[in-house]
């Protein structure tokens, strides 16, 4: 492998976060098919869905758009879409929310794309001081203004994961629920982004 | 500010009270019924004309159920679900409903000193330690053992088996979608043996799952054991699942066939150019060559001399002493005694070579190293350990040249195929839109996996995820073709889209629950073993809003006589 064993051995302690609060259990999954279920049988009936999601995903939109209007109406189109699609919508072993979060991406992604504008990455102290920390690097204002030109060249991608990890503090196994992929690469990739901005900023 | 991304720092966030202002489900729901009724959204219900041809079935059935209601209450029999759970606690646990059509076991015969790996017709394998059996004494079994094994893949393979699919957790019961199911024994002279402690069959199941289309990674699946003596199934661990084909069956009856043909194609194209790039990657950087470690002094290997002379490689410090490597097998020291006519060195390596000598017709190889002295070998060590660090250093400096290109490609094949992905979704959203009803094919392609665990014990083994109940529940009652009631039998309900097999009491007012958005199969086995099927039509034919049903299955005229007989009934139209 090329990792780095320290680096490897930090990441895995889950910075500041309680993985517990952030994933969802088998039981609740199970819980929430049945409301699914009920939604799909008559629309009405995704109300729960909609009071439980909407803020979660009104975050989501939000940390990438910084436009509480925009927002708001891509919020509103993520929940429409999930209406029409719900009866399509099958029980695959994740979170419901994993779905509307790919959903919230695909909104955003098409609106950046359509208006030709810069999506926005919003990033908190506490998000620079954790990554940093993951780097080995002393957090000071001269390495964060370099970080934050070295995450503007990342592929978005790339950048996603660096986001859902230290700039949203989601455990890796919902950030690969989100990101369609397994933890493990999740992990691994995030790894290797790391790896390579360690490298850059060096 | 960056040139692709607009990066903010601590941007003010939203309020609670500021979102849960912007919520508004009514005005949502509004706009979803006007772009329904607009004909843009989805349809809500489909009207299939067997609806109409099965009325006349229903009502009278109807008002069969309706007169069996008030019998019912009058002798105050006990409640169906009542009736149900009696019905199944008499019933064996794996209750086998044509015994003539059973799976049969492979057999695979294992020396027990040396276990071994064998190969099952699907491409599963397993792997078998040494010394891995027992007897009922706990005395471990010498000799060979015969391990018998058998794999359940699909509905039909899970209905002939008797086995139930059905999980209790803490009362509340879940389907189990299997994702294969292994049965596996031993024995020696006809005598059942056991796992001995601390060993364990390792299994790598092949099968295939059904999976999303818009997933690229399987869903998680468990492993379970059967437990027959407190009839449930008991988990065991995690499913270790790996994809090994994106897309395996494709149906040339598929309304769908084209794009899901189109997808398959793409994604094997994908994955063919990421293997030629990732091979060029690799051949253009040529591994280094390894230095080869001197060989230290052995005063017990059998050593020779031999004259100086041009073919005789020298050695600084092995005066011309060759020791006879201990990897000869079979050597002979007699025969450095022969008068031999020639030799000639092959060189291996720094500090191995091969001897060829030869007299007549006779030919004698033996592999050989130079006798270093004490000083030369500690001299050879620091010269070989100094290649070995340049070595490393220009292996790793490989590694590193090739990870971040490496990584590229890796990236690539993972953007390509969620593309072609994102595209086919795009292409059969517009066909679905058209036709509501290819939704059902369109739901599901099927991977071939293989699912990796440890049998730490012989049985039943099922690699499971568990579904929780459906929730269209409807009153079934079900009839034959000539109209006689069908009750106390064991009926059986599959949805296509899920792999596993339901099964639960034919009787009148039965609560059954089904996927309505999917295709379903109902039957039953009748006392003298024929199977009586209903038309999947009748299931389309459900109004939404409908609390009641009628099933009619058709009997077969005579007895499945194996396997393929029954596939051959039981089948989605």
């Amino acid at each position: 492998m090329f990792l780095n064993l320290q680096l490897t051995r930090n990441l895995a302690k889950n910075v500041g976060m309680d993985p517990s609060k952030r994933t969802v259990s088998a039981e609740s999954m199970q819980e929430e098919w049945k409301e699914i279920q009920a939604a799909q049988r008559e629309v009405a009936m995704f109300r729960p869905l909609y009071n439980r999601y909407f803020e979660p995903i009104f975050r989501f939109i939000y940390r990438r758009t910084a436009d509480e209007d925009l927002t708001a109406d891509l919020c509103s189109q993520v929940f429409l879409k999930a209406m029409q699609r719900i009866g399509s919508y099958t029980f695959q072993g994740v979170p419901f929310s994993a779905w509307l979060y790919r959903i919230a991406s695909n909104e955003i992604a098409q609106h950046f794309r359509a208006t030709k504008k810069n999506r926005v990455v919003s990033i908190e102290d506490e998000g620079f001081a954790d990554i940093m920390d993951e780097m080995h690097e002393e957090d000071n204002e001269a390495l964060r203004q370099l970080l934050i030109e070295k995450l503007d060249e990342l592929k978005d991608t790339d950048l996603q994961l660096i986001e859902l990890r230290f700039f949203e503090h989601r455990p890796f196994k919902e950030i690969a629920e989100i990101l369609d992929m397994t933890e493990s690469n999740a992990k691994v990739k995030t790894y290797r982004i790391l790896e390579r901005l360690k490298k850059r900023l060096s | 500010m960056g040139k692709n991304y607009n990066i903010k720092i601590n941007p003010q966030q939203p309020s609670k009270e500021s979102i849960a202002k912007k919520m508004d489900f009514d005005a949502l729901l509004t706009k979803y019924e006007s772009e329904a009724a607009g004909g843009t959204g989805r349809k809500k219900a489909v009207v299939r004309p067997l609806r109409i041809r099965y009325l006349s079935y229903i009502g009278a059935a109807a008002a069969a159920l309706a007169l069996l209601v008030i019998a019912l209450n009058v002798f105050n029999r006990p409640k169906p679900a009542t009736l149900e759970a009696r019905y199944f606690a008499n019933r064996p646990f794996i209750d086998q409903p044509l015994e003539k059509a059973q799976a049969r076991f492979a057999s695979f015969r294992v020396d027990v000193n040396q276990g071994g790996v064998y190969e099952y017709e699907s491409g599963s394998r397993l792997v078998v330690p040494a010394a891995a059996f027992m007897d009922d004494y706990g005395k471990l079994v010498e000799g060979e053992v015969e391990i018998k094994y058998r794999e359940y893949h699909d509905f039909v393979d899970f209905f002939l088996s008797g086995i139930p699919m059905v999980y209790d957790s803490a009362n509340v019961k879940y389907t189990m979608e299997s994702a294969g199911m292994i049965e596996i024994y031993a024995e020696q002279d006809g005598r059942r043996v056991r796992m001995a402690p601390g060993k364990n069959i390792s299994v790598e199941m092949i099968s295939r799952i059904n999976v999303a289309p818009q997933m690229a990674v399987p869903p998680g699946y468990n492993v379970y054991k059967l437990d027959t003596a407190a009839r449930k199934w008991i988990y065991q661990g995690i499913d270790q699942m790996e994809v090994l084909e994106e897309f395996t069956e494709l149906d040339l009856q598929d309304p769908l066939y084209k794009p899901k043909k189109t997808l398959k194609d793409q994604l094997a194209q994908i994955e063919s150019n990421y293997k030629t790039q990732k091979a060029q990657l690799e051949n253009s950087i040529p591994m280094p060559a390894a230095p080869s470690r001197p060989i230290s002094p052995d005063s017990d290997l059998p050593t020779f001399e031999l004259a100086p002379a041009d073919n005789v490689p020298l050695t600084e410090g092995a005066d011309q002493i060759w020791y006879v490597s201990s990897q000869n097998t079979n050597f002979d020291p007699r025969s450095l005694n022969v008068e031999w006519e020639d030799y000639r060195f092959e060189r291996i390596n720094d500090h191995e070579y091969r001897i060829i000598f030869t007299k007549g017709d006779n030919v004698l190889n033996i592999l050989v190293h130079p006798a270093l002295t004490g000083e030369a070998f500690a001299k050879a060590m620091e010269t070989y350990e100094t290649a070995f660090a340049s070595y490393q250093q220009k292996l790793q400096e490989r590694e590193q040249a090739l990870s971040d290109r490496a990584e590229e490609l890796e990236d690539a094949l993972f953007n390509q195929k969620q593309a072609a992905r994102e595209a086919y979704m795009a292409s059969i959203e517009a066909l679905i839109e058209q036709d509501p009803d290819l939704q059902h094919t369109a739901d599901f392609i099927h991977k071939k996996v293989r699912n990796r665990f440890v049998a730490d014990g012989f049985g039943i083994w099922n690699c499971d995820r568990l579904l929780p109940p459906l929730m269209h529940e409807i009153t079934a009652n079900f009839i034959d073709q000539n109209g006689a009631s069908i009750e106390n039998r064991t009926a059986f309900l599959v949805d296509k889209t899920r792999n596993t097999v339901h099964r639960f009491l034919a009787q009148d007012g039965a609560k059954i629950r089904y996927n309505s958005y999917s295709e379903n199969l109902l039957w039953v086995v009748t006392k003298d073993n024929r199977l009586a099927v209903c038309d999947p039509a009748i299931f389309r034919a459900i109004d939404p809003d409908q609390e009641e049903v009628t099933f009619i299955l058709k009997e077969q005229t005579v007895p499945p006589i194996d396997e393929a007989a029954v596939r051959s009934v039981l089948r989605f139209n």
